[in-house]
């Protein structure tokens, strides 16, 4: 099977679980009016099923797998936001400058004073910015 | 009609220092975005729209806007100097303007892409503000029932015209719908899809849905897909004799109705909803060289490719607040962020914004005059800036937008679950766009969908329930049949796909 028709069957599947499961679960039930909290979602969750059952059987088109792209994209997902996690509980200015310093390095530039600029001048200067001058908390 | 007092007292609120500074501001940051590939206008004012709710309505949409334009302006930069377009709807400005550039007239080209991007812009402000009051007007006299059908017919064309397939625009459109329903239902005040979450109790915040999926993707993209390969230096040849190096106005008065040409062809385009600015560029480029006594000249740096292809893709930034300001349809990512900054403003676009915010509407428009004519003398004395700074690092942009992007969701939603959810939209945006979905449409549908279930339980209401008291609503019946047959029609136009070789066969020729 190829992966342009797999991501259609895991989308069906998909949609079909969030109907018969999930919807059931994390919507309420009401039936006195015309329009219900169900009729949206059910709406929308019916015409994704049927446009994929017809890209199932018509689609010729090809997707493109890069397995090192997807794992370069989880590394780089997984380090964002274990910087969050260090911005809520060190402070912005602790975890701001470590994203942007990984981000630069993953990149590849190795110049300390674009490193210096981007890691250290711009988001110091943001947090400065917001929580000395603005006088909001950030994060 | 509205009243001249509303348009005056408009035009002197835009006319004020601070709102003049907003969109000097947002037409310098916007060049210089346009001019840096793969940053882009959209990704910019999404990063924007939280920072604007500290600010004015005015203000904060002129500061948009002048971003949006400026954008424009900028995009054509490094398509004529390294071939490599700012934006997307610039990339038919390189077929003509990166040869002159190897000519050896840079400048030149740089200036004449000016004038017509500004040419072009102004030209479709005026058709807006011209228009868009009588259309409000008519756009009144619709009833839920008409409002329901329009904007079934408007994701209708969005998904049709958007991406490459139809069906694909069809599940991004449901998606964004799905994705709306979240939080508490319109009607009966019921939860829907919290998983425990109370902060969802008012959805999925507007901010981190658009900057995780519009700008964190695409960082995210951009970063995982670099090879660290560094932008050519630019370098503008000295000591040159003046008409190497600028536009006379004869030489722009011979490109006037290829420049209206351009300018009628992105008016149009951009007052459909979903056609956008990239294909109004190469649209106006073919037909100035179809109709040109020497189209062999095109594509070896000829100033009226140059001029149709600017004019055309600007001409579009005005047009595309028509279906905005009168029907409170949006009809490109750009406008789509507008609303998103109306809505945090607390203001719902529409023909009633003309009666019960006329002010603004007409401060808007001062706004964006004054935002082209900033184009043009920012732009005048800004391009050598702007050209040096094509070869900035990528990795200094890319970590800035990062950090600005985390820090104006956090003040947007007030704390750092709007954060996490960013960078969940940001997984789904990658994946969306692996996947060939297209995320300005799943953003429009969206945005659009409290709307969309607000007024189909009216139309219910007044229908009771009965599809057949349809006919006693035509334009509502007309409309929905037009958009099952664009529906029908847009696939069977994209299966034989006449005008997808068009950009392909495009490609600038060596000087």
């Amino acid at each position: 099977m190829s992966i342009e028709r797999l991501q259609t069957v895991l989308l069906i599947l998909g949609m079909l679980f969030l109907y018969f499961v999930i919807m059931p679960e994390q919507v309420d039930q009401i039936k006195s009016s015309s329009i219900v909290p169900t009729t949206i979602p059910s709406i929308a969750i019916w015409i994704i099923i049927v446009a994929a059952g017809i890209q199932f059987f018509l689609s010729k088109e090809s997707i493109e797998f890069n397995p090192i792209l997807c794992l370069r994209a989880a590394v780089c997902i997984s380090f964002i936001i274990a910087c969050v996690v260090i911005m809520k509980r060190f402070g912005f200015e602790f975890g701001s400058p470590l994203l942007a310093l990984g981000i630069m390095l993953g990149i590849g530039e190795r110049r300390l004073h674009w490193l210096f600029l981007g890691s250290a001048v711009i988001p110091i200067g943001a947090w400065l910015i917001v929580e000395q001058v603005l006088g909001r908390i950030l994060l | 009609m509205v009243d001249l007092s509303v348009i005056l007292a408009g035009f002197t609120d835009a006319l004020t220092l601070t709102n003049l500074l907003y969109v000097i501001a947002g037409v310098i940051i916007g060049q210089f975005v346009g001019a840096m590939p793969g940053i882009g206008p959209v990704m910019t004012m999404a990063i924007a729209v939280p920072f604007t709710f500290v600010l004015d309505p005015l203000p904060a949409i002129g500061f948009l806007i002048g971003i949006n334009k400026g954008g424009l302006v900028g995009g054509a930069i490094p398509s004529i100097l390294i071939n490599t377009p700012g934006t997307p709807d610039a990339a038919a400005t390189a077929i003509d303007g990166y040869p002159l550039s190897k000519k050896g007239k840079p400048l030149k080209a740089l200036k004449m892409a000016l004038y017509s991007s500004v040419t072009g812009d102004t030209f479709s402000d005026i058709v807006l503000i011209t228009t868009a009051a009588p259309l409000a007007i008519l756009a009144l006299k619709m009833g839920p029932v008409e409002v329901f059908a329009l904007m079934v017919f408007a994701f209708s064309l969005i998904s049709g015209l958007i991406g490459d397939s139809i069906t694909r625009g069809i599940i991004a459109t449901a998606f964004g719908l799905l994705v709306a329903t979240v939080g508490l239902d319109p009607e009966h005040s019921t939860p829907r899809f919290l998983f425990g979450f109370y902060e969802l109790y008012d959805g999925f915040p507007l901010a981190a849905i658009a900057i995780g999926t519009l700008a964190v993707a695409e960082i995210i993209r951009r970063l995982v897909s670099m090879n660290g390969e560094i932008r050519p230096a630019v370098h503008f040849p000295k000591n040159q004799p003046s008409e190497d190096k600028c536009i006379s106005f004869k030489e722009y008065w011979s490109c006037k109705f290829v420049l209206l040409r351009g300018a009628l062809i992105g008016t149009g385009i951009g007052a459909v909803p979903g056609m956008g600015s990239t294909a109004a560029a190469f649209m106006s480029y073919a037909s100035t060289k179809q109709s040109s006594k020497n189209p062999e000249k095109f594509g070896t740096g000829e100033l009226r490719g140059i001029a149709a292809t600017e004019s055309a893709n600007s001409s579009v930034a005005g047009a595309d607040m028509m279906p905005l300001l009168t029907l409170g349809l949006p009809g490109s990512a750009s406008s789509a962020m507008l609303i998103g900054a109306f809505l945090i403003q607390g203001i719902q676009p529409g023909p009633l914004l003309f009666g019960t915010q006329g002010v603004l509407v007409y401060g808007l428009f001062a706004s964006m005059l004054m935002a082209n004519l900033c184009n043009f003398t920012i732009g005048l004395f800004g391009l050598r800036i702007w050209a040096k700074l094509i070869t900035a690092p990528e990795s200094l942009i890319f970590s800035a937008a990062l950090v600005f992007c985390v820090v104006g969701v956090y003040l947007a939603t007030g704390g750092v679950f709007g954060v996490y959810v960013m960078f969940a939209f940001a997984v789904i945006g990658l994946l969306m766009s692996v996947l060939n979905y297209s995320i300005v449409v799943f953003i429009i549908a969206f945005f659009l969908a409290p709307r969309f279930e607000l007024s189909l339980g009216q139309s219910m209401a007044l229908l009771r329930g009965d599809p057949l008291r349809l006919i006693d609503h035509p334009v509502a019946l007309v409309l929905l049949c037009m958009s099952i047959f664009s529906i029908y029609w847009l696939n069977v136009r994209k299966k034989s796909r006449p005008n997808n070789n068009m950009e392909k066969n495009m490609k600038p020729k060596e000087a």
